[in-house]
């Protein structure tokens, strides 16, 4: 058994706490007078209800109305309105504290119990005291009615617990049903029975038991909700058990154990268990029939005072001194494993059943598991291995937990009694395999690897921090640790990938195994199968369980809601729940869940939205089609999302109402329909809106609709000046006229040359000077004249400036109608497909973005041409000699089995490969010796050919699978997980052993064995040249080595070639022994060459030299006995200071060593490189082999090496 | 056939065959050591040792336990040891075409085991189109569909194969041989499929019944594929154990020269000095063996190839 926390909340003390019956709320009343309404699955205060004078130590919810009642040390009763949270009304009448108070099931009665001895009922109705219960001779701290019989039950101070009968009450308070003439027989014969009476003669309610045996004063008594029974805690210590009948009442047992007070006890609502509070800081579980204590939780500091059941749900409220918890006993998922088309689940009662999806039918019970777990402990999870057709069950937390593996059997006859084939202690076990399984105790810290047998077969201890383990695959595990989840490898112990990720606790794994959803208590990450975090949501409501749908989409539940999650993120909900379900399985439009009573539900679903979502995310656009064509997609949310996404032209089909329909017909362009609306609406803003978007658009038609909508004359007669409409001018200019509006007609004349109208204007608006000189500058001289008759006037009196050509606006060339779009606006493909035009799409175009697989799996039909060319139909490309280069496609390569329907794997790794390793691997040995010859200039592969070999023999395997028949091959990849064909590259041998060949070359050196050495570096240039590596770590280091064995094999090459000098060539004795003191060996190895340099140079009379190596010498090495001798040297050559012999070598300059001529190359004479280990030679060496790689040519163009996957 | 023939008479008979244990199987009395329930089932067994005989290349030994029950042989199963027979002519003499054999099979078409062997015979004469034809016309017959999968697989067919092993899935019901044709697929996938015919082989390889050299190699494969080094080194320790054990176990040249080609991949995974020596020891051990064994046959190709390219480039 495992108490869950719920909910915690900090408050001074709490003494009274009461459920809500249908919703997540609890009350909680305070020592402090105040009573306070939380939502405990969101952990939200919502309400404080503060009214009573000092404590409250009773609090109930009605069970149907939405009113609630309080009891405190005020002496009052008071009823609160859940709506306006008020105070209704007060009931008066107690003479002391009240201690509890609690509504009738189902009469409108409250019941309350005080300090002052008494018991009272009261109709909340209309708010009378109906009864007041005597008898009990000591504070009555707690009366309770039975669920469902007119029974009372209290507990008192006096050391009683008493039972009685309200019958009589309620006779007394309730209508007889439909008058006197419809009374039934019964009832009228129980009305002339004399009822039962107290000593007083009174009726009401009389004491009916009066239970004794507790020593000491009892604080609680609660009626079992359906057996005559009644369990009381009081301050003996003892909790204490008694059963009814109908004529006498008896105590039965006492559980003890507590160590203090016991203020509160009741009974399970569904189990055979007691649950009891204690002033000793306990909550204590009793077993109901064997009245022994089961579990029991302890809190350091706080006093418990009072605990509540939910009345529904496995859901209990305890006060403290510090507040109130909401906890649960044990988890209410039912254990459950899918295979294929079956479900396995554990029920209720503890008993295995089988759905099968297919048929949605529920077996009958298959196996019993009561023995199989011990008690009290619930089945927490299955594996099922379907080759044995057997199960691994375990059951229980900590200590108590336990695995078994039990056979599962062919026919189900009833729930028969499992049999162990093997059991043990574990906290968590699973199947990795046929034949394997594994359990995990997370109080050792062990993972034991198990056969069928149940024999361990390996034993992993594993990190303290790992706190659970699931299935991940044949083979392989989750570690889930607080802190993050581990994909471990059970059989090489290795870790395989890590996700830092907080309390996670489930893990649902897509089909096809690519994906995993990680559930923790907020939180769900969706992850590949790397653990690499592809998502990761936050839910403010518990996640409760997930499955991946038929389309790959993350179907999960919450304590209230089914939703999904799409791996771009997006998410929504499908359903609301009333009870939680835990999702086993999602296919179609069935979601099939476990309930918490141990049952399958099948909820049916709608899959369109996110099915929807996932095409739009896809760019699945046949799919979007199909799914707006044939469903019902609507409300704000999809339009909301397809806005957002981008796609108004979609949402657009599923809008009903003319504004939004205006506003994403704007968005996506369509003119059309934005007209349409905007004359629905008519509004100038929409009107307004459409007229920008036209203009943008270069639709003149509707610009100029929605100029006359706005009267916008001035835009209107600039457009039709702009379209060259000079008619539509003229309309204006004559409009403008007949409202006497100077200005526009002012302009439109101007618009339109209208000289004689402007000056008419000006007449009319009696600007006559300008009426003339517009006349006059025009060239209208008689006009001119007549104004200056009229005004009284003659040329003489009007100073005139001198006036050129008369000036006019230039005229457009009409254009009339036609739409000169300035902003393109192209149809959508959604719009084209919507309005029916389906012949000139291509789908397949557009869903060339598809997942990566397709492409890959499409790629050779995209690249296929429609008709094979014969030639290159006279093109001349010029690639008659082309010489491609590394790149170059492999042309017509046979590869083995390239008849083969499918590919054969050393097809896939040349089709994978960039180095030429993958080509020999592939057996392609031509073109990777062409790509070498072409990246290195290797003319003599003589050498490679062990290496070629080694490189394709390694990765063949072949094994028997008929016998007498050929065999079959297999192979072996670089990554044995890797499973797609487009990744998968050859294993090839060697980059492991690179380094320690390094190493076993310098002890070669060392030992003196040069030639050894010499060979040996050069094979570890054979390999890397013939390598693959994974990582530009890896390539650098292998480029390093190749330097490495080219300072090495040349340095020893020269003093190989010294000692085979014949004693009289000094100089060139003393040359050579130079030289190799500039070979970049290790400083460990360089102290020979230096030591060989400063003897040769010593012995030969060259001090001055051998200063120059002693000092170098000394620099490495500085003490020692061969540090000493160099001391010697240097002291007597510095002495001296002079060379006999000259020789070819300035220690002083900056040269590199011709690898062919073992002689300088100083600074500015010309040198070539050797392309694969960057050995330096002269010019006069172009075309020679290298005598460092024996492979390559020298100064041979060369793109140089690639070994990089 | 009956979808859970797994627990019937013949469970162990064709657990033994098909985990390679002829010895085992030839060593049954059948008429004292079994009782039949069903007398088909006896001559089901006959011809299961038969093809033992066949298997260990022992073909007189079997011609002779064959005429020994011709004269009881009930009609029904005439046309069953007739085609063993012939099966048995063709492949001891190693001829080629059998033109008497093929009429034979072509007679009798609506036969489920003379399907099976002809689809042996046409593999055998690498005719493999002929052979999935016939070997098609009987997919309720266990054998002939695991053997038309191995075609598939044979030839690279995968399509093919993984339809196959879906309809043989649908009626086999777990059986034995199902698994084990599906072990041989996934040991030649990668990921998941290779974990999981590891994890068979393990499971035949502990178990006393179903151990057998054919196995442990199979194992040894899978180790060599998952690349665990350790672990087919313990293959290899618990296969020289299992041929101490077991000194009359019949070891099939075709298994050891698998071995031996497996074997040159471990020497090159393993990386410890000397593998080149040791593999050529192997390629000799090869040529001993088999010296028309596909693999020397390929090596000397690619010898040829670099031959070329030595000759090419030098300059």
């Amino acid at each position: 058994m495992k108490m869950l926390t719920k909910f915690e909340s900090k408050s001074s003390r709490a003494k009274g706490v009461a459920f809500h019956p249908k919703r997540p709320w609890i009350l909680v009343s305070l020592h402090s007078s105040t009573i306070q309404l939380w939502d405990y699955r969101m952990g939200t205060l919502i309400d404080r209800f503060e009214d009573h004078d000092g404590p409250v130590r009773g609090v109930d919810f009605h069970p149907t109305q939405p009113i609630f009642v309080s009891g405190g040390d005020d002496y009052t009763i008071k009823v609160w309105s859940l709506q306006t949270r008020k105070c209704l009304f007060t009931l008066s009448g107690h003479l002391d504290y009240v201690r509890t108070v609690f509504f009738h099931h189902d009469l409108p009665w409250i019941i309350s119990c005080s300090d002052d001895q008494t018991i009272r009922i009261w109709n909340w109705q209309n708010r009378q005291e109906i009864a007041c219960l005597t008898g009990h001779n000591h504070y009555v701290m707690c009366a309770q009615f039975h669920p469902n019989q007119d029974l009372i039950v209290s507990a008192s101070l006096d050391q009683t617990v008493r039972v009685w009968d309200i019958s009589g009450l309620r006779k007394k308070h309730s209508a007889p049903h439909g008058g006197l003439g419809a009374r039934s027989y019964d009832d009228q014969f129980s009305r002339h029975q004399v009822p039962q009476q107290d000593i007083f003669g009174n009726t009401d309610a009389v004491v009916k038991y009066v239970l004794e045996g507790h020593d000491k004063g009892v604080n609680w008594a609660s009626f079992h909700p359906t057996l005559p029974l009644i369990v009381s805690g009081g301050d003996d210590r003892n909790v204490k058990l008694w059963r009814m009948s109908e004529s006498r009442a008896w105590e039965v047992d006492s559980c003890r154990g507590h160590t203090n007070n016991v203020p509160c006890v009741l009974f399970h609502p569904t189990e055979d268990l007691i649950i009891s509070v204690g002033e000793d800081r306990t909550i204590r579980t009793w077993d109901l029939n064997k009245r022994t204590p089961v579990k029991q939780f302890k809190r350091e500091n706080d006093r418990f005072w009072l605990i509540a059941a939910h009345p529904t749900m496995n859901l209990f409220a305890t006060c403290h001194d510090s507040g109130v918890m909401v906890f649960k006993l044990d988890r209410e998922r039912p254990a459950s494993t899918a295979f294929q088309n079956n479900l396995f689940f554990v029920n209720n009662e503890n008993q295995v059943q089988q759905y099968q999806y297919d048929k949605q039918q529920v077996s009958m019970p298959m196996l019993s598991l009561n023995k199989v777990c011990k008690p009290w402990t619930k089945v927490k999870s299955i594996s099922y291995n379907p080759a044995e057709h057997s199960m691994l069950i375990q059951a229980g937390e900590n200590e108590n937990g336990v695995y078994s593996y039990i056979a599962t059997p062919k026919e189900i006859v009833g729930a028969l009694e499992a049999s162990s084939r093997g059991e043990g202690e574990a906290t968590a076990a699973c199947f990795i395999a046929r034949n394997r399984y594994v359990t995990f105790s997370k109080i050792t810290h062990k993972l034991e690897v198990r056969d069928l047998k149940d024999t361990v077969t390996k034993v992993i201890e594993l990190d303290p921090a790992v706190k659970d383990i699931l299935y991940a695959g044949p083979g392989t595990i989750l570690l889930m640790k607080p802190t993050s989840v581990i994909h471990y490898d059970v059989q090489q112990r290795k870790e395989l990938a890590e996700l830092q990720i907080n309390n996670a606790k489930y893990a649902s794994w897509s089909a096809d195994g690519q994906f995993v959803a990680l559930l923790s208590k907020h939180t769900i990450t969706i992850a590949n199968k790397k653990l690499e975090s592809i998502i990761s949501m936050h839910e403010t409501i518990r996640v409760k369980s997930a499955a991946w749908d038929d389309s790959g989409v993350l179907i999960y539940s919450t304590l209230n809601h089914i939703k999904y999650a799409l791996l771009n993120g997006d998410s929504g909900t499908i359903k609301t729940l009333e009870n939680t379900l835990y999702i086993t399985k999602v296919s179609g439009k069935s979601c099939y869940c476990l309930n918490r009573r141990g049952e399958v539900e099948v909820v049916p679903i709608d899959p369109t939205e996110y099915r929807f979502k996932k095409a739009l995310v896809n760019k699945n656009f046949a799919e979007v089609m199909r799914i707006i064509q044939s469903s019902n997609l609507v409300g704000q949310n999809i339009i909301g999302y397809l806005q957002k996404t981008g796609y108004p032209e979609i949402a657009l089909q599923f809008v009903q109402d003319p504004e939004t329909r205006f506003e994403l017909a704007i968005e996506c362009n369509n003119l059309e329909i934005a007209l349409v609306e905007a004359k629905k609406l008519n509004n100038p803003v929409i009107w307004e809106s459409l007229g920008k978007e036209a203009l943008l658009q270069g639709d003149f038609t509707i610009v100029e609709l929605v100029y006359q909508q706005l009267h916008k004359l001035e835009k209107l007669s600039f457009m039709y000046l702009v379209t060259g409409n000079t008619d539509k001018l003229s309309k204006m200019e004559m409009i403008a006229e007949s409202r006497g509006d100077f200005s526009s007609l002012f302009q439109n004349s101007l618009y339109l040359n209208s000289i004689e109208k402007r000056i008419q204007m000006f007449i009319d608006a009696e600007l006559t000077p300008l009426a003339y000189a517009t006349a006059k500058t025009n060239g209208l001289d008689d006009i001119a004249e007549s104004i200056l008759e009229s005004s009284g006037l003659t040329e003489e009196d009007v100073k005139f400036p001198e006036i050129g050509a008369p000036n006019a606006v230039p005229q457009v060339k009409a254009e009339g109608n036609k739409t000169w779009p300035l902003e393109k606006a192209s149809l959508s493909f959604f719009e084209q497909a919507l309005s029916g035009n389906f012949e000139s799409l291509s789908i397949a175009e557009q869903s060339e973005a598809t997942s990566s697989s397709r492409a890959i799996v499409d790629d050779e039909v995209l690249f296929e041409d429609d008709e094979p060319l014969e030639d290159d139909e006279g093109w001349d490309l010029g690639d008659d000699d082309l010489d491609v280069g590394e790149d170059e496609e492999l042309e017509d390569v046979e590869v083995e089995d390239a008849n083969a329907v499918g590919s054969s794997e050393l097809s896939i790794w040349a089709r994978n490969s960039k180095c030429a390793a993958g080509y020999i691997a592939a057996g392609l040995f031509e073109p990777a010796a062409q790509m070498l010859h072409k990246q290195l200039g290797i003319v003599d592969f003589e050498p490679l050919r062990k290496r070629f070999m080694t490189v394709y023999q390694a990765n063949k395997l072949s094994f028997t699978a008929v016998d007498g028949l050929p065999s079959l091959k297999t192979y072996i990849r670089h990554d044995p997980e890797e499973e797609s064909d487009a990744k998968a590259l050859p294993y090839i041998p060697g980059f492991e052993s690179v380094e320690s060949d390094l190493h076993e070359g310098f002890k070669l050196f060392k030992g003196n064995k040069l030639e050894e050495a010499i060979e040996l570096f050069r094979q570890i240039v054979y390999t890397i040249t013939t390598l693959v590596v994974h990582s530009k770590d890896d390539e650098e280091k292998c480029k390093e080595i190749l330097s490495v064995c080219r300072d090495y094999i040349l340095g020893l090459s020269i003093e190989l070639q010294r000692r085979l000098l014949p004693a009289s060539d000094v100089k060139r004795n003393l040359e050579l022994a130079a030289y190799f003191t500039r070979a970049k060996l290790q400083p460990a190895h360089r102290v020979n060459a230096l030591q060989v340099a400063m003897t040769q140079a010593f012995k030969n009379k060259n001090y001055a030299s051998a200063s120059v190596f002693a000092s170098e010498f000394l620099a490495i090495m500085p003490s020692g006995p061969r540090a000493d001798q160099a001391n010697k040297i240097k002291s007597k050559s510095d002495s001296i200071s002079t060379d006999a012999i000259e020789i070819d070598f300035d220690p002083y300059s900056e040269f590199d060593i011709c690898c062919g001529t073992f002689t300088p190359i100083y600074k500015g004479s010309p040198k070539l490189t050797e392309a694969l280990t960057g050995a330096t030679y002269h010019a006069s060496e172009k075309g020679t082999v290298c005598k460092i790689t024996k492979i390559t040519q020298v100064g041979a163009p060369a793109s140089g090496l690639r070994i990089l996957a | 056939m009956d979808p859970y023939s797994d627990s019937s008479e013949l469970y162990h008979l064709r657990q033994q065959f098909y985990s390679s244990r002829y010895l085992d199987l030839i060593k049954l009395d059948l008429k004292k050591d079994i009782i039949f329930n069903n007398e088909d089932n006896l001559y089901e067994s006959y011809k299961y040792q038969i093809r033992s005989y066949i298997s260990i290349n022992e073909f007189e030994k079997g011609l002779e336990l064959l005429r020994s029950i011709n004269d009881e042989i009930p009609e029904h199963y005439k046309i069953d040891f007739k085609g063993l027979e012939y099966y048995i002519g063709f492949i001891s003499q190693e001829k080629g075409e059998d033109l008497e054999f093929e009429s034979f099979i072509n007679e009798n078409l609506n036969n489920q085991f003379v399907n099976l062997l002809g689809g042996l015979y046409y593999i055998k004469l690498n005719n493999f189109e002929k052979s999935i034809e016939i070997l098609k016309k009987s997919k309720k017959s266990f054998e002939n569909l695991s053997v038309l999968i191995y075609v598939n697989l044979l030839n690279l067919n995968l399509k093919d194969t993984e339809l196959n092993l879906k309809e043989f899935n649908k009626i086999s019901q777990d059986d034995f041989l199902y698994t084990l044709t599906q072990s041989w697929f996934e040991l030649t996938k990668f990921n998941n499929s290779l974990n999981q015919s590891y994890y068979y082989y393990d499971e035949l390889t502990n178990n006393l019944e179903t151990n057998s050299i054919k196995f442990l190699l199979n194992l040894f494969t899978s180790n060599l594929k998952l690349l665990r080094i350790p672990e087919s080194q313990e293959v290899l320790n618990k296969l020289s154990e299992f041929k101490t054990d077991n000194p009359n176990q019949f070891d099939l040249k075709q298994w050891e020269c698998d071995f031996i080609i497996n074997k040159i991949a471990f020497n090159y995974l393993k990386l410890e000095k000397g593998s080149d020596f040791e593999v050529d020891n192997l390629v000799n051990e090869l040529k001993t063996l088999d010296s028309n064994n596909d693999y020397l046959l390929d090596l000397k190709e690619k010898n040829d190839i670099f031959d070329n390219i030595v000759t090419k480039y030098t300059v």
